[in-house]
């Protein structure tokens, strides 16, 4: 058996770096912290979700300082509500939900009050969403970068002329990337709702981005 | 091909993530049908348009804007719960239009009650009543008492002299004494206070006159403003003062069988 002379001998595991230990831990267990107080774990949290979520509620919206407003009110509730919080499902999909119903609440607000917006020109005279996109413009483009960020503002737009119960699901699905299951639990919805929506979805959209096909 | 088959590897096509590969026999499905193939190639396209979306970036200051919210929240739920207590909720407006509503009610009740009580009495028992009904009954000499408008029934009562119809001055705030006043010129009975009841004293307009020589008979209280006393059942009771007239009154008095007209001089009725 081999004698130490002094503690110093002692081998120790090497300390991880702080960051890798917070994005080590679970989003239920900093949760967990934050309902007792530790500030630090809430920011952790808002700092791992906060483009995410201002990037879904964007697609949502298409208005950028609309959804950085709406995304800082989805933390507000999260906060709020963290003693109610369950960990049945994914936090992800608590977070999504509370995002969703605020874009949902937006949207309705927004039909309610009529407001003029970029989506205007896509929106029938009677505030129905479900007309053609404008035809897009033949002559060629001498910067391909142009002609991609054209084509993603023709896809943004194009999205935001979907009715909300069909966009917030193909945005689920096709840009976040979740599974059917995780949308079903974050619009309560059945799993073949959500699926017969996301194909109605890609039909409305096939409509509307003919040229770009 | 058949189209149950055609539906079935649409679905998958539609069911997959993106990038995924399908299955073997929908890639052996699909070199062999046109319609699905380009069912796929349409799918793959638009899902590559949406994927290709780039992720918005959420402002720099994000977390310290969220924390500032959280912090405003918190000073604001502080100030909630001191002036919760203050409050307006609609059940208090609730309740205080029904307090309110029964204090009118009250109000209203105590207003009109004395009024029609005094008038019922009269009717039911005219003989029994002061001055009032018997202004109806016959003279001594057994000749009808002509309805003269301008003839007052005098009651004194403690310290003060009522007259039933004197002119309002204050019509707004005289409400039951205004309809007596109405009653008495549609021929109806007047309502007013018994007065015999009380202790105070009651001189009867034919005492009065049947003691003087002279149908003229002074008032000491000339001089100074007429008053008059309206005493309700219901406890309340209200003084009308008319300052005292500055010039000579004229009164028509029943004396005998022959009526007297005479002007009195400033401070004698």
């Amino acid at each position: 058996m081999e004698t130490l002379s002094s503690i110093d001998e002692l081998s120790f595991p090497v300390a991880l770096p702080q960051e890798l230990i917070a994005d080590s831990t679970s989003d239920h267990a900093l949760l967990e912290a934050t309902r007792t107080g530790d500030e630090d774990a809430f920011a952790e949290l808002v700092s791992r979700y906060r483009n995410q979520i201002t990037s879904y509620i964007y697609r949502m919206t298409n208005d950028y300082d609309g959804a950085v407003d709406l995304a800082q009110e989805t933390f507000v509730r999260l906060y709020r509500a963290v003693d109610r919080y369950q960990s049945t499902y994914a936090f992800s999909t608590y977070i999504y939900r509370i995002a969703t119903n605020l874009a949902i609440s937006e949207l309705r607000k927004r039909k309610r009050r009529r407001l003029v917006s970029l989506t205007g020109f896509f929106q029938g005279h009677d505030g129905s969403e479900n007309c053609e996109l404008d035809p897009v413009d033949e002559r060629p483009l001498q910067d391909t970068e142009l002609v991609a960020t054209e084509r993603r503002l023709a896809v943004q737009r194009a999205i935001s002329t979907l009715p909300e119960k069909y966009r917030a699901p193909l945005i689920l699905r096709d840009v976040e990337g979740r599974s059917y299951e995780e949308i079903s639990r974050i619009l309560q919805t059945s799993e073949g709702t959500v699926k017969s929506r996301i194909s109605r979805a890609r039909d409305f959209l096939r409509e509307k981005m003919k040229a770009y096909l | 091909m058949s189209v149950d088959n055609c539906k079935s590897i649409c679905r998958e096509i539609e069911e997959s993530d993106y990038g995924a590969n399908l299955t073997g026999s929908a890639i052996e499905h699909l070199r062999g049908c046109r319609q699905c193939q380009r069912f796929y190639d349409e799918r793959l396209k638009l899902r590559q348009l949406v994927a290709n979306l780039e992720t918005v970036a959420a402002p720099a200051d994000f977390d310290l804007r969220v924390r500032s919210r959280i912090a405003n929240e918190r000073v604001g739920r502080r100030a909630e719960f001191w002036s919760s207590n203050f409050t307006f909720g609609i059940p208090s407006v609730a309740l205080a239009s029904l307090v309110l509503l029964i204090g009118g009610v009250f109000a209203l009740r105590t207003w009109n009650a004395p009024t029609s009580k005094t008038v019922a009495k009269q009717s039911g028992a005219p003989e029994t009543n002061g001055p009032g009904p018997q202004r109806e009954q016959p003279s001594s000499n057994g000749s009808a008492a002509r309805p003269n408008p301008d003839r007052r029934d005098v009651a004194t009562g403690s310290g003060g002299t009522s007259e039933v119809t004197q002119p309002d001055r204050k019509p707004k705030r005289n409400r039951p004494f205004r309809s007596a006043v109405a009653s008495s010129k549609n021929g109806g009975r007047v309502a007013t206070r018994e007065f015999s009841s009380t202790l105070a004293p009651v001189i009867k307009k034919e005492d009065a006159v049947a003691s003087l020589e002279s149908p003229v008979f002074p008032i000491e209280t000339s001089s100074q403003p007429l008053r008059l006393s309206l005493d309700y059942s219901g406890g309340i009771s209200r003084t009308i003062s008319v300052p005292a007239l500055s010039f000579g009154s004229e009164r028509v008095l029943v004396r005998g069988s022959s009526s007297l007209v005479k002007s009195s001089p400033k401070g004698a009725w």
